[in-house]
């Protein structure tokens, strides 16, 4: 426990005082009636008392200190000198402009430290502000320190003898000439409903010493650049919130604890700001976390011991799992160095690890997307024309200063002091170029020139009725450019791949196709003009004769038909293995099939339902087997068709074939235009002609399953699979990225140039009016507010909109079991924002934190084709509140969050909604929230939630969620 | 400097007697309220101040519950902690956003206390498994139990990782997945780099002395991680396990992770032990999926 005196503490002297107004009293009560009164003094009444109950919701009275001005300088220029005397006067407001009476303030702290070019303390924190503040008839207070100003340098906060002079650390070196601060710290305590918390206003006051002529304040990062993702700083019991506060007892040579007995004394550990916080930020990708570290030759050693990143302060903080979420680094790595491909895969999991480490420097030092609002902190340039062996060797901790250092070809000799950093590091464009080298590939427009798609047209086609409206049956026509960052046309070669999303209504998306377009769909010049693809799968356009020269017409015309959407042809051949019935009917668009006994069918096997049965029969591939359930899949995996398009009764007949592959210009040709396929090679008479074919996309009448369907949700939580295409406004999301590949150091290095998705809104059926995303505000830009770009899925994915397109719909599941059969079961998750987004977010706050598991994709061969991620160490770095800060990420001007959306399908609705439990659910995760919900749920599920706490209600999501902070 | 009692104003000469009295009474109890204070220390007087909070109940008789990262810590240094007294300035605990941060039953809040408790009586952390293993425990409890053993380089973690594998249900809640699983994956995720994580899953794929069988699904899984992250000494030893495997999904599938296992001579080497082809499964940056 600290020291440090609370309000109330204070009564010992607000006693003194009362007994010296006594005596006042008492002195006055004395004096003669006839003598004559002298002049009432000037008003010096201090304001009153502030209550320290708030109401919870309330607005915080708002502490704003401003230091006036100083006096005690001895100077002949009015700078200050040794042995002078500062006094502080200074004002508390509050928000609306009225004084705080300093007592208010449980704790009062003023320091001074010095100079702004390299930090130490000079007259180290007291605490005795609100004591011996005195209160001025212009409503202002003056504090006056108790000591003069020193002729040398304090020591450092828990200085040892491990640091020193050429680490920075002044201490006993007389003062230089300067500019130096004051920083002053009130923190005022109060309770909400019995819950203790603290206000704090903090003031960093520059001035000039020792005959300096220019103030010179320290900016190399600015109070923005830490509240772009911390909302407002708060450290220390919520007292310390400005970064320049900070700056001052964070100095160079500063330590932590020392102590013996915890964390074996935790030699060499420094809290100077320039180490500490790069390391903070960088604690996962730290070379020395993860047991990286140099030999004597200067060559890598990665089987040092690892040392986690500890700080030892009251207890100890670990913060070795920390990452900085910002993107191309937080999942694409830095190029490789020289050697890795030579390296073992322990060695080279160290290096990855290290490449994704922070590199974005600007995010901190500068203006991070360079174009506003947040501007560049006036001395952020310090960071690259400033290197020293700190800075530098807060991130690059495998460096040990006392021996060389080899990497890339280069040996970097043993260095004493920073005196020689500028010699390599300081030349412009040159491999040890500061700024270059952090530069990742990606955002190097020499490298990555970049990709864009703007879809500028999108129209019904086809079949249509030219109502301006997309109705199920018509096609969708899509008119976009392609463009890199300059605005110049991109070449389609240049396009290695082409994804897009329909969804919709947008007031609940639910998926209708997933479709992977090849860039030889972009024909002609630009603007290019296309119809959005479908894949059909595994269609039997007849039975082959005897006779050669066989035509098959396929359903639907065109046949695309180009590379990465070519027409596949099969024979069936054979009736072998499984061989089995149905246990359970069989309606589109179910994507398993129940049948009695399993024994005989397995992955990839292709079955054919119904054999023989007009207008019933229809081929499928198996994805997996799980029991006696035959899985198929989902609109995202498309290398299996989704499941049945017939519906088939229980006791329908299901058999294994054999499908015999056939080959285009050998076996068959195709006429594209009119869907004919003509048997140039006998095919054999009495078998089925089996085609998987891409042609032009129709609006479907009903639904498609969900992303990953594996029936873990339903029309609860607005899935509508299955269920009548709603009217409303939908959305085509439409993404792409060209693959880059950059030889470096003589490793190669593959990137992909992602482009941003391009999103294109439209309407469906007799809709008549767009409606926006209503969920989140400004287009993502609260995400970009931490992650100042967004890169998912092996980066293929960028960008906010690229995320909703899959991640928005209901019902959407993270990779089932039947398509990654070691994966776990993950029952009840979602990858729809609404629950995984809220989970994520809350990482390590969640009560079942570890327990979280998403199973997302994986680069390895089925049955481990997943990746199980959890997310117990995730912080959400905004204070107050952390996740519950809801407007963090919805937007200040967004009231989605207020309460969870009615999603009924408005003609096919089976069950009630449950959209709170889902949403609220995902956050309130323990185990008597879970039985809150369950309690105020019918057994029908029927939910009872917006009694309480819908607007307006006692118990409001906002009131519930808003800080009273 | 002159004070004059508002009281003694010219106007209101016949208020002097109230006055006096006034000034008597005041006077007592500005007497007795300064022998109150100055009698009893500050703390006593004072809220306890945001973050120093009373000792509570387990998980929260540990008293040096232990903040570990921004957001969450409280300022001051716990009760009992053992970190020495050191000026006022400087024995702020860094944690920000933390005022009403309270401990709660988050795994993240236990494991802190559990991990706290190791490391002042980490025999007193062991005993407890059976209050956590096989009382109504929940999960979240479970695991922070379990990782603050592991952390906390407990000899007997792999003992009570293998019991909680084996006896707890494999049954996922509206929580999250099965305890059995979460284990396998929490020890997945430290395979590449430590060799306790590795003989875990070694011991949980192939171990089938236990009183109680792992259940299916998280033996092949663990099988499948041991496999992708093995060394090229432990790789040497899958084929004996696989050989007297009788549950042929679980080779299947370990062996495709053997596929994608970066040693690659060593594992090319299981499969010839195996009688097999070689296979090598090449990581592929995902396209479109």
């Amino acid at each position: 426990m600290t020291s440090s005196r609370h309000p109330l503490g204070s009564w010992r002297a607000t006693g003194l005082a009362l007994a010296a107004g006594l005596l006042a009293f008492v002195f006055a009560g004395c004096d003669d009636d006839d003598n004559p009164p002298p002049p009432p003094p000037p008003a010096k009444t201090p304001p009153g008392k502030t209550p320290t109950e708030v109401a919870r919701g309330a607005a915080l009275p708002g502490i704003v200190v401003e230091v006036v001005k100083l006096t005690g300088a001895s100077g002949a220029d009015g700078t200050f000198q040794v042995g002078d005397t500062i006094s502080v006067n200074f004002k508390v407001r509050k928000t609306d402009g009225t004084s705080w009476n300093i007592t208010d303030f449980g704790r009062g702290r003023i320091m001074l430290s010095g100079p702004t070019s390299n930090y130490q303390r000079v007259i180290p924190e007291v605490q005795d502000v609100p004591t011996k503040a005195v209160y001025n008839a212009d409503d202002t207070y003056t504090y006056t320190f108790a000591t003069a100003i020193p002729a040398v340098y304090a020591a450092p906060i828990n200085d040892s003898s491990f640091f020193g002079p050429d680490d920075g650390e002044w201490k006993g070196q007389p003062l230089q000439a300067g500019t130096y601060s004051i920083g002053l710290s009130l923190g005022w305590d109060y309770t909400v409903d019995g819950e203790s918390f603290r206000d704090a206003g903090n003031e960093v006051y520059d001035f000039l010493f020792g005959g300096a002529t220019k103030i010179e304040s320290r900016e190399v990062v600015g109070q923005d650049s830490c509240n772009q993702c911390h909302a407002t700083m708060r450290f220390h019991g919520d007292l310390r919130r400005e970064v320049t506060l900070c700056l001052l007892c964070h100095t160079s040579g500063s330590e932590d604890r020392n102590n013996p007995a915890v964390e074996g004394g935790s030699p060499g550990v420094t809290i100077d700001f320039r180490v500490m916080i790069h390391k903070i930020h960088n604690g996962r990708h730290l070379p020395a976390v993860l047991g990286v570290a140099t030999n004597a030759d200067g060559s890598r050693k990665y089987d040092a011991t690892p040392k986690p990143y500890k700080v030892v302060a009251g207890s100890v903080h670990d913060y070795s799992h920390i990452a900085f979420p910002v993107w191309p680094n937080f999942n694409i790595a830095m190029p490789r160095d020289a050697g890795y491909t030579a390296l073992t895969s322990a060695q080279k999991t160290q290096e990855d690890t290290i490449r994704t480490g922070v590199t974005s420097c600007a995010v901190c030092h500068g203006d991070p997307d360079g174009a506003g609002p947040i501007q560049a902190p006036k001395q952020g340039a310090l960071a690259f024309s400033q290197p020293t062996r700190r800075a530098c060797g807060s991130c690059h901790d495998d460096i040990d200063w006392s021996l060389p250092y080899k990497a890339n070809n280069v040996a970097m000799p043993a260095q004493a002091n920073d005196s020689a950093c500028l010699l390599c590091h300081g030349v412009v464009n040159s491999a040890l170029d500061n700024e270059k080298a952090h530069l990742h590939p990606l955002l190097d427009p020499s490298f990555n020139p970049g990709l864009n798609f703007q879809i500028t047209k999108l129209a019904e086609g086809g079949t249509n009725n030219n109502d301006g409206t997309i109705d199920p049956g018509e096609k969708v026509a899509i008119t976009m450019r392609v463009t890199d960052d300059k605005g110049a046309d991109a070449l389609p070669s240049a396009v290695a791949s082409m994804n897009a999303v329909l969804h919709g209504p947008v007031t609940n998306n639910n998926v209708v196709a997933y479709v992977s377009i090849p860039a030889g769909a972009l024909k002609g010049s630009q603007p290019f003009t296309l119809f959005l693809p479908e894949v059909v799968y595994l269609e039997s356009p007849g039975v082959a004769t005897a006779a050669l020269g066989d035509v098959f017409t396929t359903a639907r015309v065109p046949h695309w038909d180009i590379t990465g959407a070519l027409t596949s042809v099969w024979v069936r051949t054979a009736t072998t293995g499984g061989n089995s019935t149905l246990a359970g009917a069989a309606n589109p668009p179910a994507n398993y099939l129940d049948v009695v006994d399993a024994t005989g069918f397995a992955r990839n096997d292709y079955v054919v339902l119904e054999d023989g049965v007009a207008g019933k029969v229809e081929y499928l591939q198996i994805q997996n087997v799980i029991g006696n359930r035959l899985w198929f899949s989902s609109p995202y995996t498309s290398a299996y068709a989704p499941g049945v398009t017939k519906s088939h009764a229980v006791g329908a007949t299901v058999k294994e074939v054999r499908l015999t592959a056939k080959v285009k210009g050998t076996d068959f040709t195709i006429n594209a235009a009119t869907g004919q396929i003509t048997e140039v090679t006998e095919f054999g008479a009495g078998n089925a002609v089996v085609v998987t074919y891409t042609t032009d996309f129709v609006m479907p009448a009903t639904y498609p399953l969900s992303l990953n369907d594996g029936y873990d949700f339903d029309d609860a939580v607005g899935e509508w699979a299955g269920k009548p295409i709603v009217d409303g406004t939908y959305s085509v999301t439409w993404w792409g990225a060209r693959t880059l590949t950059l030889d470096l150091f003589g490793e190669t290095n593959s990137y992909r140039g992602t482009a941003r998705a391009a999103r294109q809104d439209f309407l469906v059926g007799s809709a008549k009016t767009l409606t926006a995303y209503p969920f989140i505000a400004d287009l993502g830009k609260t995400c970009n507010a931490c992650h100042q770009d967004l890169y998912f899925h092996g980066g293929g994915r960028r960008g906010y909109e690229a995320c909703i397109a899959c991640h928005g719909t209901a019902g959407s599941e993270d990779r089932p079991q039947y398509v990654a059969g070691n994966a776990g079961a993950t029952t009840g998750v979602s990858v729809d924002f609404r629950q995984m987004l809220h989970k994520i977010h809350k990482g390590e706050e969640l009560e079942n934190a570890s327990s979280y598991i998403v199973n997302g994709h994986s680069s390895a061969a089925f049955p481990n084709n997943f990746t199980a991620y959890s997310y117990e160490e995730v912080v959400f770095p905004a204070w107050p509140g952390g996740v519950q800060n809801c407007v963090r990420c919805h937007g200040a001007s967004n009231t989605a969050w207020y309460a969870p959306v009615t999603r009924k399908h408005p003609t096919a609705q089976v069950k009630p909604g449950q959209n709170w439990r889902f949403v609220c659910g995902s956050c309130h995760d323990g185990e008597a929230a879970q039985a809150h919900i369950d309690a105020m749920s019918a057994a029908s599920g029927s939910e009872s939630c917006a009694v309480c706490h819908d607007p307006g209600k006692e118990w409001n999501v906002q009131f519930m969620h808003k800080q009273t902070r | 400097m002159q004070l004059r009692s508002p009281l003694r104003s010219p106007a209101s000469p016949d208020r002097k007697g109230l006055a006096v009295t006034a000034m008597f009474v005041f006077g007592a109890l500005a007497a007795a309220f300064l022998v109150q204070r100055l009698l009893v220390p500050d703390e006593d007087l004072v809220p306890s101040p945001p973050g120093e909070r009373p000792a509570l109940a387990l998980p929260w008789t540990v008293e040096d519950a232990d903040p570990a990262v921004p957001g969450s810590a409280p300022e001051a240094s716990r009760v009992a902690t053992t970190v020495a007294a050191v000026p006022a300035a400087e024995a702020e605990d860094p944690g920000g956003g933390t005022s009403a941060r309270r401990p709660r039953n988050t795994e993240r809040d236990q494991y802190l206390a559990f991990l706290a408790l190791a490391r002042s009586d980490l025999g007193r952390l062991e005993g407890m498994a059976a209050e956590i293993l096989d009382g109504p425990t929940p999960q979240a409890r479970r695991m922070a139990w379990l990782r603050a053993l592991y952390d906390a380089g407990s000899s007997r973690a792999p003992e009570f990782f293998g019991r909680a594998i084996r006896t707890i249900p494999d049954r996922g809640a509206a929580q999250g997945e099965s305890l059995p699983s979460v284990l396998v994956h929490y020890l997945g995720s430290r395979a590449s780099r430590d060799p306790r994580a590795r003989s875990l899953l070694e011991e949980t794929a192939f171990e089938r002395t236990g009183p109680q069988p792992v259940p299916p699904q998280v033996r092949r899984r663990a099988a499948a991680l041991l496999a992708m992250a093995a060394t090229p000494k432990e790789l040497a030893a899958l084929p004996y396990h696989l050989a007297r495997e009788i549950d042929a999904e679980l080779v299947a599938g370990c062996l495709s992770a053997v596929a994608s296992n970066p040693n690659r001579e060593a594992a090319d080497s299981v499969f010839v032990a195996m009688g097999r082809t070689p296979v090598r499964h090449e990581p592929v940056p995902e396209t479109d999926r």
